[in-house]
């Protein structure tokens, strides 16, 4: 009895002794990579690949601290670990093929036979204790054909002793390392681009108003009391505005059509009482007191992605600056309106231009200014006029 | 010198990497074959000949087939919302193309056209191959517009099916804009200016001056003449035309007869009579003067012959006119037997305009 309880009491003491161990083991490993790094782990660790798509090819940049000096460099990508003592498994599409390699600094050369060769040398190098390290691998190595992760085995060695190294291609699974310095594992992967593909809809957004979008323009030009032009005051108004954006390649033109101010009357320009207000015409004018005239300019805001058409550009203010009336107007500005039937009129179908763009324009809020003048035998009655503005957009 | 790799947080690292990298793949894939087709139809316009809400108009599409593929039918789909081919279509309201009508087809001209649904314009062919790039062009009369100023789309797709059936073999979006026409309205007031005087300055009324005309003392041996000056102008489109009235010169019961059938001025005939012009026989009056384009009439209007009926228009014009200023030339000659007395009349110009 007492022999059974001092057994109890011994495989109690066994049990205690074996966790204690099993801790104390457990917690030396864990300390163990620092403890290690600290005598020759390769510290700050990385490679970067340029490209990561399988069968890839790119650059390498293999980073890393050494904690001592050493002059010659392995690297040696195995598929199944990064642990250097470990054999190493390797196959075309697991790890990285290497071919006549180049490097940044130092002589890189491939290392071992049989296939794939997956293993760099590289001698001439300046690896000094605590000093980061870089090389780059500028070609001569292929990714694995496959998506896949694999690891890079780094190995430090001091001079001709690289030389020992013989990857597992050429040893068998485990490598003979040879009497190297410092080493580190690099876990690296392969994995497919990304081809990521959208759809922008095709946009155009034209609107012509007076206050918002959606508010139909109406206009006087007159007298802002009685609307009533006068041949002693030419007179303007810039109420018309209008926005205008699209994502259309090939660019966008604005056309106008209708006809210049005009007395209703049969069908406007034709019939017994059909009178107009003259149209300036293509070549933009100033204002001539005393004479007919309807003109219109376009304010483009700045906008570098369109241009104006001559037949309504301002070139003395660009259409800037007008007051927006409808006021007398004594000012500069030129004004124009086409109203010919044949091409590029406003009285033809395929209305007169005046705006465009040879691509893509951002959203652009301008205006249409328009001057009004008349004669003293301009025919009195109410003139109007109903301008419609189409956007065509190429996409 | 070995050092232990962490190996379970960069494989569970990457496995969840993986997993993230396959769902986007899966997921751009079930969209690929969406966008794979949306090509074909390249350089793609749609205009409109009128862009005003609710307008009946013309559309005209005009797009180049890049690829080389049989063609048996197009569908043009037009919406409010998208002009991707896999999104649903939103009908654009007050749109209608059902009684659209294809006038003009060029590039491909062997389509008929139809009209399934007030969005949808179908042309469709016997299929036959296309060969890129061909450029079309097609026109669709009698369209009413959307009703709400906006963007809409248009989805246009290539079929080899001559019914707009199966997977379209090309495709391309448009956007237009449906916009307010542009209203502008203005007055010019009517006027009519008219002024006489017995000498007006220039073309300016505020200058007239005088009313009282005194021929002097009448005799049978020579003619006794004077003038005045009407001014007009007008903007009343029809014209305008400017009348008088009044009696010939009276005294009493006696009367200067006036030259009621015109003619010529003779001293020693009673005669009482106008004209406009500028004359010799005797030297009296002027031609008219102005930027105005009225003329005397024509009773009114030869120099050295002179008329005069109560009523009568004496000078006028057809259309609206500038100002213009008249000389009238007053002419009175008496014979022997001519009673004594004082001859007197007044004489009333009135201008109407012809709005």
């Amino acid at each position: 009895m007492a022999k059974t309880t001092k057994l109890q009491l011994s495989i109690k003491q066994c049990f205690s002794w074996l966790t204690a161990a099993v801790f104390a083991l457990t917690f030396g490993l864990q300390l163990l990579p620092s403890a290690v790094g600290a005598t020759g782990q390769l510290s700050a660790r990385s490679i970067a690949m340029s490209n990561s798509a399988a069968s890839g090819t790119g650059t390498y940049k293999l980073t890393f601290t050494p904690t001592s000096t050493a002059q010659e460099l392995i690297i040696d990508f195995c598929a199944n670990d990064p642990l250097v003592t470990d054999t190493c498994t390797f196959a075309a599409g697991t790890v990285p093929t290497v071919s006549f390699p180049s490097s940044s600094v130092g002589t890189a050369t491939s290392v071992g036979s049989g296939s794939p060769v997956h293993t760099i040398k590289v001698v001439g190098l300046t690896e000094t204790l605590n000093v980061p390290f870089t090389i780059t691998f500028n070609s001569g190595i292929t990714n694995p054909s496959t998506n896949t992760s694999f690891y890079a085995r780094v190995l430090t060695y001091a001079t001709n002793n690289a030389q020992n190294y013989s990857p597992a291609n050429t040893s068998g699974n485990t490598p003979v390392l040879g009497t190297y310095i410092d080493s580190g594992g690099i876990a690296l992967s392969t994995a497919a681009n990304i081809t990521i593909q959208s759809k922008v809809f095709e946009t155009m957004a034209f609107c012509v108003y007076q206050t918002s979008c959606g508010t139909a323009p109406t206009l006087t030009l007159g007298d802002p009391t009685t609307g009533a032009l006068s041949t002693a005051s030419a007179y303007i108004n810039s109420n018309a505005q209008y926005t205008l954006a699209t994502n259309a390649g090939g660019g966008v033109g604005v056309s106008m059509t209708g006809t210049t101010l005009c007395r209703p009357g049969g069908t406007c320009t034709t019939g017994a009482n059909a009178f107009t207000i003259s149209a300036i015409g293509g070549t933009p004018a100033v204002l001539g007191l005393g004479t007919e005239q309807f003109g219109m300019c376009v304010n483009k805001n700045g906008s570098a992605a369109l241009t104006v058409a001559t037949k309504y550009n301002d070139s003395i203010n660009s259409c800037t600056g007008l007051p927006a009336g409808p006021t007398t107007y004594a000012g500069t500005s030129k004004f124009g309106f086409d109203d010919a039937a044949s091409a590029d009129g406003t009285n033809n179908a395929a209305g007169s231009q005046i705006l465009s763009s040879t691509g893509a324009v951002p959203s652009v809020t301008g205006s249409f200014s328009f001057l009004g003048d008349i004669a003293a035998t301009t025919e009195a009655g109410i003139y109007s006029t109903s301008l419609n503005m189409v956007a065509t957009g190429t996409f | 010198m070995p050092a232990k790799q962490g190996k379970s947080p960069a494989r569970l690292y990457l496995g969840l990497s993986g997993g993230l990298l396959l769902f986007l793949i899966l997921l751009i894939a079930s969209y690929a074959p969406a966008i794979t087709r949306a090509a074909g139809l390249q350089d793609r316009s749609w205009q409109l000949a009128n862009s005003a809400p609710h307008a009946t108009t013309d559309y005209s599409t005009t797009f180049t087939i890049s690829n080389n593929l049989t063609l048996g039918s197009i569908s043009i789909l037009l919406c409010s919302n998208s002009p991707l081919e896999s999104d649903f279509c939103a009908v654009p309201s007050g749109l209608d193309v059902s009684n659209a009508q294809l006038t003009n087809q060029t590039g491909i001209s062997d389509f008929n056209f139809f009209t399934p649904a007030p969005n949808y314009l179908l042309l469709s062919r016997t299929p036959a191959a296309v060969n890129a790039p061909l450029t079309v062009k097609l026109t669709f009369h009698n369209i009413i517009n959307p009703d709400t100023a906006a963007p809409y789309y248009v989805r246009m797709a290539a079929y080899s099916s001559n019914n707009a059936t199966g997977s379209s073999v090309a495709y391309g979006g448009l956007a237009f804009s449906i916009t307010d026409n542009l209203q502008i309205s203005s007055v010019v007031p009517p006027y009519l200016a008219f002024c006489s005087g017995l000498t007006i300055s220039g073309f300016d009324c505020r200058t007239a001056a005088g009313d009282y005309i005194n021929f002097g003392e009448l005799s049978p041996t020579h003619s006794n003449q004077a003038t005045s000056q009407l001014l007009v102008a007008t903007n009343a489109a029809n014209g305008y035309g400017v009348q008088v009235y009044g009696d010939s010169l009276t005294s009493g019961n006696n009367v200067i007869p006036a030259l009621a059938n015109g003619g010529a001025s003779r001293p020693g005939t009673s005669q009482f009579g106008i004209n406009l012009r500028a004359n010799t026989a005797p030297a009296v009056g002027a031609d008219p003067v102005g930027a105005g384009s009225g003329q005397p009439a024509a009773d009114y209007g030869q120099p050295n012959q002179y008329r005069y009926v109560s009523n009568d228009t004496v000078v006028s014009t057809p259309a609206a006119d500038d100002y213009r200023k008249f000389t009238v030339s007053y002419v009175v000659n008496v014979s022997a037997a001519q009673p004594i007395g004082v001859y007197a009349s007044t004489l009333t110009y009135v201008a109407v305009g012809s709005f």
